[in-house]
């Protein structure tokens, strides 16, 4: 944003500073009001409540994911409510924080539909507070595996954490 | 456990590209602002960059896993919403100079009609008024220089992702620039 105007710029230094004083005090005003909610410098509160709802109904939900039949019957549940249960289960981690989960299936045989969760992968960031590293990962990967087996019907699932980022 | 309010950027892209909602919703927040203005001054009316940038974050909501780089989010969202706003520019000039035409052929009074919603005070009473200030003297400005000037001194941008947003090399870009500023700023003695 302070960046100076290129060599061949005409204004000259007078002109240029008072330029870049009147770009810099809107910006100070503008970010004011933003954080002010005053809504002639952002969008309306309509506005944005139609965005939210927009991208809740457009929520990917992804394949049904093939698990263990119950007594009952044959049991799927979407790629999304498995990334659900997973995050959550690492955000109940006192100082993880999940990030990103990829999780490998077994062929479904299936058109659309993906088969059994063979392996997960979790990013995760932890706090910086944290004493031990190793026994965050180890934690996380005890809950996650814990949640799999109860909510899901998967048995020693193998699950990789690897620590991606340090937070406040 | 995770507290939503002191999550960084990058980290409420990974979580929002995990499916995470909430995470994208407080993304919305972050970035509305910056890209309702980023459009006004584009297009100079509240209406349309308001449903420009809600058509961009809708979809960049559907194409966030194409994301590859979370820590890009600002300048992706940026260049989706620049040529959106870019594409209602050029609809809306062209469909002002059909309707012109054939204003000339029936009453060219009646002109005034169709110059748009901006001239309207009521509406413009909506928008901050040093925003409104810029907007008029954007409104001169050829859509190449307005456009990079924008995302250069309203976004932040930097020289070489405004190139990549624009198609247009970076020296290019630094030309547009130098030469809105030097615009700019005459008209701004007039304001200011």
């Amino acid at each position: 944003m302070n960046e100076s105007t290129s060599p061949r710029d005409p204004l000259d230094g007078a002109a240029t500073a008072a330029y870049l004083d009147l770009i810099r005090s809107v910006h100070e005003e503008w970010d004011r009001l933003e954080v002010s909610g005053d809504g002639s410098v952002q969008m309306s509160a309509g506005a944005l409540s139609t965005i939210k709802e927009s991208v809740r109904a457009d929520a990917r939900h992804g394949a049904p994911v093939q698990l263990p039949p119950t007594p009952a019957g044959p049991f799927t549940i979407t790629e999304l409510a498995l990334r659900t249960l997973v995050r959550a289960t690492v955000d109940a981690v006192p100082g993880a924080r999940a990030l990103r989960t990829a999780v490998t299936f077994a062929g479904a045989g299936i058109p659309r539909t993906r088969g059994l969760p063979i392996r997960l992968s979790c990013r995760v960031s932890a706090a910086r507070s944290t004493r031990s590293l190793p026994a965050l990962a180890e934690k996380v990967r005890e809950d996650v595996r814990r949640a799999c087996r109860i909510e899901l019907g998967l048995e020693d699932l193998p699950i990789d954490i690897h620590i991606e980022d340090l937070h406040d | 456990m995770t507290d939503p309010v002191s999550i960084d950027e990058r980290t409420l892209v990974l979580r929002a590209q995990d499916g995470d909602v909430a995470a994208f919703e407080q993304l919305v927040d972050l970035h509305q602002g910056r890209l309702f203005r980023l459009a006004y001054m584009i297009l100079g009316d509240r209406q349309d960059a308001e449903d420009v940038v809600q058509e961009s974050l809708v979809l960049a909501w559907k194409r966030l896993h194409l994301l590859e780089d979370p820590s890009s989010f600002r300048a992706w969202t940026s260049r989706i919403c620049t040529n959106g706003a870019t594409d209602v520019g050029r609809r809306r000039s062209r469909r002002r100079t059909e309707v012109a035409e054939d204003l000339a052929l029936e009453d060219r009074r009646a002109q005034a009609v169709g110059a748009g919603r901006a001239d309207d005070p009521a509406h413009e009473a909506l928008v901050n008024a040093q925003l409104q200030a810029l907007s008029r003297i954007l409104a001169d400005l050829e859509p190449g220089l307005r456009t990079c000037w924008a995302l250069r001194e309203i976004d932040g941008m930097s020289y070489l992702d405004i190139a990549r947003a624009v198609d247009a090399t970076e020296p290019t870009v630094r030309g547009r620039i130098a030469r809105a500023r030097t615009r700019i700023a005459q008209r701004m003695q007039e304001w200011r």
